[in-house]
This record gives C-alpha cells, sequence and structure tokens, in this order.
C-alpha cells in the first residue's frame, strides 16, 4: 500500500511516521498553565488587597470632608465637630491613629479663614498567603475656608 | 460513539469522525454563549452601580436623594429592568444634619428563556453615602 505526495505515490517503506510523544509538550502546557495560574491569582489578590486599602481610604476622607464642612459651618472645630468626627468613625468601623486640627479644637476662626484636618488612617489588609498587614499610608489632609462670620 | 439522527422518516447514522466535529462545534457554542451571558451580566451591573453612584454622588451634596435624578439616568439606559428595594431617607426626603447616611439599594433582573423556561437573573446594587453637603435646617 503506498500513499500520494504531489500526485506521486510514494512506497510504504517511505512514509514518515511522526514520532512517538515523548511527554515534553504535555509538561511544556502543564508548567506554562500552572504559572499562569500563579500570576493570575498573585494579580486578583493584589487587586483585593488595593481595593480595600482604596476603599478604608476613601471612608475616611469621606469623614474628613464631612469633619472640615461642620467646621466651615460653625467656624471652627468645635465640640460638635469633633463629636461628629469621631461618631462617623466608630459609625464606619475605621480606625485612625493621629488626627491633627488646623487650628487647635475650640479655637474660631474668622469667615474664609483656613481650617484643616490631618487624619493618618490605621488600614488594615487581610493579604492573601501574608495574613493580616497594617499598611502605612500616611496622612490624609482635607481643607477648607470657614463660612462663619464672628462679630 | 455514534449519533443517529431523524428527520421525517429517514434515519441519518453519523460516523465517528463527524460526530466528534458535531460535539467539538457544540462545545464551542455552548462556550460562546456562556461568555457572552457572562460579558452582558458584567455590563448590566456595571451600569446599574454607575447609575447608583452617580445618584448617590449627587444625594451626598444636595442632603436628599432626588428621584429625578435617578429616572434621568435610568431613562437613558432602557435595557435595563430596574427596581428599586431601599431607600433611606425616601426620595426628596432631606436627612437631618451633616454625616447623616444615606442608602440606596437597586434591583435589575432580565429574563432569560431556555428551552421554554423562564429564568430570571437578578442582582442588586447597594450604594450608601454620608451626608456632606446639607448643613441641616436653619442654615
Amino acid at each position: 500500500m503506498g500513499d500520494y505526495k504531489n500526485g506521486n505515490v510514494i512506497p510504504a517503506r517511505e512514509q514518515v511516521y511522526p514520532a512517538p510523544n515523548q511527554g515534553g509538550v504535555s509538561l511544556n502546557r502543564s508548567l506554562v498553565f500552572l504559572v499562569s495560574m500563579i500570576i493570575i491569582s498573585s494579580l486578583l489578590s493584589l487587586c483585593i488587597s488595593m481595593t480595600a486599602i482604596w476603599k478604608q481610604m476613601d471612608d475616611v476622607r469621606k469623614v474628613c470632608n464631612v469633619a472640615v464642612v461642620s467646621a466651615q459651618k460653625n467656624g471652627g472645630f468645635d465640640e460638635e465637630t469633633v463629636n461628629l468626627f469621631y461618631e462617623m468613625i466608630s459609625r464606619d468601623n475605621l480606625e485612625i491613629e493621629d488626627v491633627q486640627y488646623i487650628p487647635d479644637k475650640g479655637v474660631q476662626v474668622q469667615k474664609r479663614d483656613e481650617l484643616q484636618i490631618r487624619v493618618k488612617p490605621k488600614v488594615v489588609v487581610n493579604i492573601p498567603f501574608a495574613g493580616v498587614k497594617i499598611i502605612d499610608v500616611g496622612y490624609i489632609e482635607v481643607s477648607g475656608n470657614s463660612h462663619k462670620y464672628w462679630k | 460513539m455514534e449519533i443517529v439522527i431523524s428527520i421525517g422518516n429517514e434515519v441519518v447514522h453519523l460516523d465517528k469522525s463527524t460526530t466528534n466535529i458535531l460535539l467539538d462545534y457544540v462545545g464551542i457554542l455552548i462556550k460562546l454563549m456562556g461568555g457572552a451571558a457572562i460579558v452582558v451580566t458584567l455590563l448590566f451591573y456595571v451600569c446599574l452601580d454607575l447609575v447608583a453612584q452617580k445618584t448617590m454622588a449627587k444625594a451626598e451634596i444636595n442632603g436628599y436623594l432626588d428621584k429625578a435624578v435617578y429616572t434621568d439616568y435610568i431613562r437613558s439606559l432602557k435595557f435595563l429592568n430596574t427596581e428599586v428595594v431601599e431607600v433611606s431617607p425616601n426620595w426628596g426626603e432631606k436627612v437631618e444634619k451633616l454625616g447623616d447616611p444615606l442608602t440606596l439599594t437597586i434591583k435589575n433582573k432580565f429574563p432569560v428563556t431556555i428551552f421554554d423556561k423562564e429564568i430570571n437573573i437578578e442582582f442588586k446594587v447597594t450604594k450608601t453615602g454620608i451626608n456632606q453637603g446639607y448643613y441641616g435646617e436653619g442654615y
């Protein structure tokens, strides 16, 4: 029996058969799949961790913003503003390391004077394969100008 | 494995290679349909999330959830079949003071008919925010 190649009959003894599978291709594919899976899972973990960090920072930024708006309304970081700030922090289960009020608590400022709050949040993230970590994100600063006019 | 197809009174026996090709095509079709379903669901989810986010952003400034804002966004996305599940406080009702929470939950459901069976695919989007702009009554 023969086969056809370019219209000519090839004798059976000249036919070239593929080499038996040595397992190389299969191993390579498995390795590529494994490495891809590791890379994808690492990237996903990183994304999840980054989202958690970003969300906590965004929540703290919102709370700071409300505190500054309240200070703008009251003409300084008075007791009401400070209480509201801590109430929001506890309600949203946020953790903070340090708070700085500029000017200090209880100081009244004139209309258009600058008010600033600096907060250092304690960002706690559960990183897969690494456990719970505290990330240092520095200070979050929110500023505004007083709307209240003291006679 | 051999597949036997009956067309009217005629019975067709498919050989092994044809059966394999047919099964391959069926597999590809299922994968494509699954992929399309995932993409459509994701697209719907992103649209719904965007609507909720935009409505909430406006509410955080004004101190109340405005139904007109929500309806405006929904009207531009006619393919969504939405339903408002929870609004806190009610539409147009202002919060008391700065820092008060606002919540909006929207549900989207779209019916899918597979083999004469109707399946409703549903997903919810919840957005929470805090009043950052409305001082409260008296200001």
